[in-house]
């Protein structure tokens, strides 16, 4: 009996404990084109910024791609005051660099170290401490893809009362993984005799914490301090259902803190016997960003410390 | 002795048990006619689950099936009857045709057929790589119109009395009245039938409602062809009509008498809801009652739609 009683209590334990679970759904991957950012470059707590005259001082860097585009032979460099912090060589204060960016088999997008030997060859003698800021600069090509969602919806009079979507505005909230993000479409069903033409006003913006600048402008802009003169300009491609569409402008001109219009005209009709579908915009933005980070240095000269 | 006595018991108990569990059943009632005329529902439309999945991947096939059945009263099938699937790009979902998929004919419920014909409808389709076009999600309403014509055919007994203001006080069988009838396995019914009796004359006012909650438009092939979601689509003096084929009294057809038809016999709803008039010669001294029989038919649309989310594979 005892036995009994102990072997029910076991078999109910066990049917408690091993749950058979039904319906649980597969997990899907994390989906990375989201953020608003490319090129994060932090200057490490490792670093040293505060030296002593004469003394050498490693500068660390860590540079993570947190969008979704490669970076490919972007060009990083160091502005320093040469007077009083030099690199240790020359050749450390301009390079060129590559960083995968985010993707479903790498999520977090590719990270580096940089790091940059500098000295300090001496302090005039009337000063005791000086404060220097190191800069560092990356400039790199960057590329912005949005797809989206957009109805096509060629019964202008409603004449079908049961559609899957209507034609009207879509935000984009979170940006798509890169900077420079498109923040919303409108589209407008142009009458074309009896079909429309789909016209897309495509509004983007600067959305990443560095600055737009033309493709063209990449390699020059790094390694300069006339930043201000550089053109905030990005190339417009946009696609719908395999077709190229005309866009205003190609080259768009971003403002700081501001939307900028583009108005993209379909080049095909469509017509009521294709019916009311959604389908997917296709647009692709590439242009070049450029990063900067600073770090101030404190150089102290020691009391009756002799010249380096 | 003593085992031939506990073999009796034994027997005698066997033989108590056997009375006891097989009784005597009563004879059963043959099965009787039900009133099958309800409902408001022509058929009813069903993605089987599944059929598509909630979440697919690009490059994966693309079935879809559904389930049709027919809940109302009369036939449907054949002819210009079809489901469409719509709502997606083609470019995308490749291999869904436009021209939709033929009805099967489905008998409709009888007195004696509880439940209406019912068959799967079936789709088979490609989905395109997504990855190819740098697209990380597609996500589609998916949409199944289904196009057919119906009839409702609605029966309604109601008093005729040809003397409604005689000066003696004789005693009626009935009083017209407002006839309520409900609905009639159909999506558009015969709500009720209002009765105006006068010397020689009744009127009856015919009010007639679309309770299915999906498009009526007019009877016939061409229009029914217009309904597809690949059409021009059903022009404004197209939807919210309803041909009246018949009314009729005692057998006798009053449908010359019917006001507010047009030249093909339809009548427009508005608002979901039309009225008719029809009127009938009342004959003898004494009122009664008799059945009014109303049929009608018109063309039919309705819909079902199912997100799906279609995930580019990395």
């Amino acid at each position: 009996m005892k036995n009994g009683v102990w072997l029910l209590a076991i078999s109910l334990l066990l049917l408690a404990a091993c749950q058979f679970q039904f319906g649980q759904q597969t997990q899907m991957p994390p989906y990375i084109a989201t953020g608003t950012q490319a090129l994060d470059a932090r200057f490490q707590p490792t670093s040293m910024n505060n030296i002593y005259m004469c003394q050498e001082a490693d500068l660390l860097l860590m540079l993570k791609n947190l969008g979704t585009a490669d970076i490919e032979n972007g060009v990083y460099s160091f502005i320093l005051e040469d007077q009083v912090i030099q690199p240790t060589q020359k050749r450390e204060r301009q390079k060129t660099f590559n960083l995968e960016g985010k993707s479903q088999y790498n999520p977090t997008g590719g990270i580096q170290q940089v790091a940059l030997k500098v000295r300090n060859p001496g302090l005039p003698s009337q000063l005791e401490v000086y404060d220097t800021p190191v800069i560092f600069q990356a400039c790199y090509d960057y590329e912005t893809y949005a797809g989206v969602p957009v109805c096509i919806d060629p019964d202008l009079r409603n004449l079908n009362p049961q559609k899957t979507c209507r034609a009207q505005l879509t935000s984009l909230g979170g940006g798509q993984g890169a900077p420079v993000a498109v923040t919303r479409v409108e589209p407008s069903m142009t009458p074309d005799g009896p079909n429309v033409k789909p016209t897309f006003v495509i509004y983007v913006q600067n959305l990443g914490n560095g600055r737009a600048i033309s493709q063209d402008a990449v390699e020059a802009a790094c390694g300069t301090s006339e930043t201000a003169t550089l053109e905030s300009r990005v190339d417009v491609n946009v696609q719908l259902q395999d077709e190229q569409l005309d866009c205003t402008p190609r080259q768009a001109r971003l403002e700081e803190g501001k939307e900028t219009r583009i108005v993209c005209r379909a080049g095909k009709s469509y017509g009521q016997l294709e019916g009311t579908f959604s389908t997917i915009l296709e647009v692709q933005l590439d242009y070049g960003y450029m990063n900067t980070a600073v770090l101030p240095v404190t150089i102290t000269r020691l009391p009756g410390q002799p010249p380096c | 002795m003593k085992d031939k006595n506990m073999k009796k018991s034994v027997m005698a108990a066997l033989l108590l048990v056997a009375l006891l569990a097989c009784q005597i059943q009563p004879s059963k009632q043959a099965p009787q006619p039900t009133d099958f005329r309800t409902g408001s529902q022509g058929i009813t439309l069903q993605f089987v689950q599944n059929l598509p999945p909630s979440r697919m991947y690009d490059r994966d096939p693309f079935n879809v099936m559904l389930q049709i059945e027919n809940v109302g009263t009369s036939k449907i099938g054949g002819g210009g009857d079809r489901v469409y699937l719509s709502g997606f790009d083609h470019n995308i979902i490749t291999g869904i045709g436009m021209d939709g998929m033929p009805i099967p004919i489905l008998d409709g419920r009888t007195a004696f057929i509880s439940r209406g014909g019912f068959d799967t409808l079936n789709w088979k389709g490609q989905i395109r790589s997504l990855t190819d076009k740098r697209i990380d999600k597609y996500q589609p309403l998916i949409l199944a119109t289904a196009c057919y014509n119906y009839e409702t055919i609605a029966s309604a007994q109601v008093c005729i009395d040809p003397q409604p203001y005689a000066p003696t006080n004789v005693q009626k069988v009935c009083t017209p009245t407002t006839a309520g009838t409900g609905s009639q396995g159909a999506p558009i019914a015969v709500t009720s039938v209002q009765v105006e009796p006068q010397p020689s004359k009744t009127r009856f006012i015919i009010n007639i409602q679309n309770v299915g909650g999906g498009n009526v438009f007019r009877y016939g092939t061409q229009y029914i062809n217009k309904c597809s979601p690949y059409s021009p689509g059903l022009a404004f003096d197209e939807v919210d009509f309803v041909q009246f084929t018949d009314v009729q009294i005692s057998g006798t057809s009053i449908k010359p008498t019917c006001k507010g038809l047009d030249k093909d016999g339809h009548v427009r709803l508005v608002n979901g809801a039309g009225q008719v008039f029809c009127e009938v010669d009342a004959q003898g001294q004494t009122a009664y009652l008799t059945p009014l029989n109303v049929i009608i038919r018109y063309g039919y649309r309705q819909s079902i739609a199912k997100p799906i989310e279609i995930r580019a594979v990395p």
